[in-house]
């Protein structure tokens, strides 16, 4: 499919945008806490894709290269000053349902979502990736512009903060 | 291992359901390490179900990309296929064919809603009935007469840039307009304004703006681009006050001005080399 988008067939590149508006947005919400900069940022990042598909090379990973561009175009925008911090947003959707086995109560996914979107916003953006997204830490590395044990100690980091403000909220059954 | 060092390797593998072999023989054996895997698992799995506002502006995004006459920015092409860069000539041609024809849709667009809109006016007493005869202030100038004001410009434009500042001015003055009808006009009119600014933007706007030259693009389009961020964020915010009628034309021109600022910002990206 990014074949065919390289060749100038918009269907395949609107194939792209399908696959993936959802997860940027979604990685990029998560980042900034608003919902405008997010659409605003997913917006321009598959637009820079679009002009810059010549320069992705077939065989290697599309979403890392959608991911590092949304991140360079978060980071120009930041730097630009255009991009407030953003405080945790108190109103949101309401939770979908997980798998059965290992679903928490509502109050504790009210306690995941606060921790999550306090996380540092490094840890934050490498965590995400690697645990919604499935990219390799040399993956993330390369998406966040950082080396790789960087990367895997910000999941580190990220992961033993939220045990701590979590465990007292979690109910594990171990055999 | 000890339970420090297996609990630190769990937090720093790519998959906590798969670690390490030795970590995974630690994990048989110890009670307090075989829980805090499970609640590290339990964290993961449910960070899918964290809530996030959904997107609106994809769907028109997508529109935007599938539209053939309407090209968001340049594929790249094999070198055979590259047509030569346009002569002066054949590109003055080309802008005072697409000038005359902007100018042309806008005239008839801005006649009609004028005439839809002093039609109102005539109808019956409102909130923007003006009797210059009673009133203190002046009337403002109708918006027929803003839209000819703008259309005139824009006929007279010379050069691409000229065109490009021409219809952002056109589009401030559409938004303005709508800032007014979302408190007091129906949202019949909203609707036509939205269609004509979406339009103005997307055919007029940022189809010129691929016309100023690379030189020249980040002085003309930048201060633009953030009138139109400026303006999207305005409306939004107007949009979650407005009547429940008029809110869909109101998203209309808030995903046309973002899309907007988005295009206009990868044209000068595309220019920096």
């Amino acid at each position: 499919m990014v074949a065919k988008a390289q060749q100038g067939e918009r269907p395949a590149f609107a194939v792209l945008v399908e696959a993936y508006w959802d997860r940027l947005y979604r990685w990029l919400y998560h980042v900034t806490h608003d919902r405008h900069t997010a659409e605003d940022l997913t917006q321009e990042s598959f637009l820079k894709a679009l002009g810059a598909l010549d320069s992705f090379q077939v065989g290697t990973n599309f979403q890392a290269w959608l991911f590092r561009i949304a991140h360079n175009t978060l980071v120009n925008a930041t730097r630009a000053g255009r991009r407030n911090k953003q405080a945790f947003p108190e109103q949101l959707p309401a939770f979908s349902q997980g798998p059965l086995e290992l679903a928490m109560t509502r109050e504790a996914m009210q306690h995941l979502t606060r921790a999550v979107g306090r996380l540092p916003h490094e840890f934050r953006a490498a965590f995400l990736l690697r645990v919604e997204e499935d990219l390799s830490f040399r993956e993330i590395a390369d998406v966040l512009g950082t080396t790789e044990d960087t990367a895997r100690w910000r999941v580190f980091k990220a992961r033993k903060k939220l045990l701590e403000v979590l465990s007292p909220h979690l109910e594990p059954e171990v055999s | 291992m000890n339970c420090q060092e297996c609990q630190d390797q769990l937090l720093s593998c790519a998959d906590p359901v798969a670690p390490p072999v030795e970590v995974e023989a630690h994990l048989a054996e110890c009670h307090a390490c075989r829980q805090q895997q499970l609640m590290l698992l339990q964290i993961e799995a449910n960070v899918a179900r964290v809530p996030v506002p959904p997107s609106e502006v994809k769907e028109h995004f997508l529109r935007q990309l599938l539209e053939p006459a309407q090209p968001l920015v340049e594929f790249p092409r094999p070198d055979h296929a590259r047509r030569p860069p346009p002569t002066w000539s054949r590109r003055q041609w080309t802008m005072l064919a697409v000038g005359c024809a902007a100018a042309l849709l806008l005239t008839v667009c801005g006649i009609w809603l004028g005439n839809m809109l002093s039609r109102r006016l005539h109808d019956g007493p409102g909130p923007m009935v003006v009797d210059p005869g009673k009133g203190k202030k002046p009337p403002a100038k109708p918006l027929v007469a803003m839209l000819l004001d703008c259309d005139l410009r824009l006929a007279q434009a010379q050069t691409a840039e000229q065109q490009v500042e021409s219809l952002a001015e056109l589009a401030e003055v559409l938004h303005g307009e709508t800032a007014l009808l979302a408190q007091t006009g129906s949202d019949t009119e909203l609707h036509a304004l939205a269609k004509l600014y979406a339009k103005v933007l997307d055919k007029g706007l940022v189809a010129r703006a691929q016309l100023v030259p690379e030189g020249k693009r980040k002085s003309t389009l930048n201060p633009i681009a953030e009138r139109l961020a400026q303006a999207s964020s305005a409306t939004a915010k107007l949009a979650e006050k407005a009547a429940p009628k008029v809110v869909e034309p109101l998203q209309v021109m808030v995903a046309a001005a973002r899309t907007g600022n988005a295009q206009l910002k990868a044209l000068m990206a595309e220019a920096v080399p």
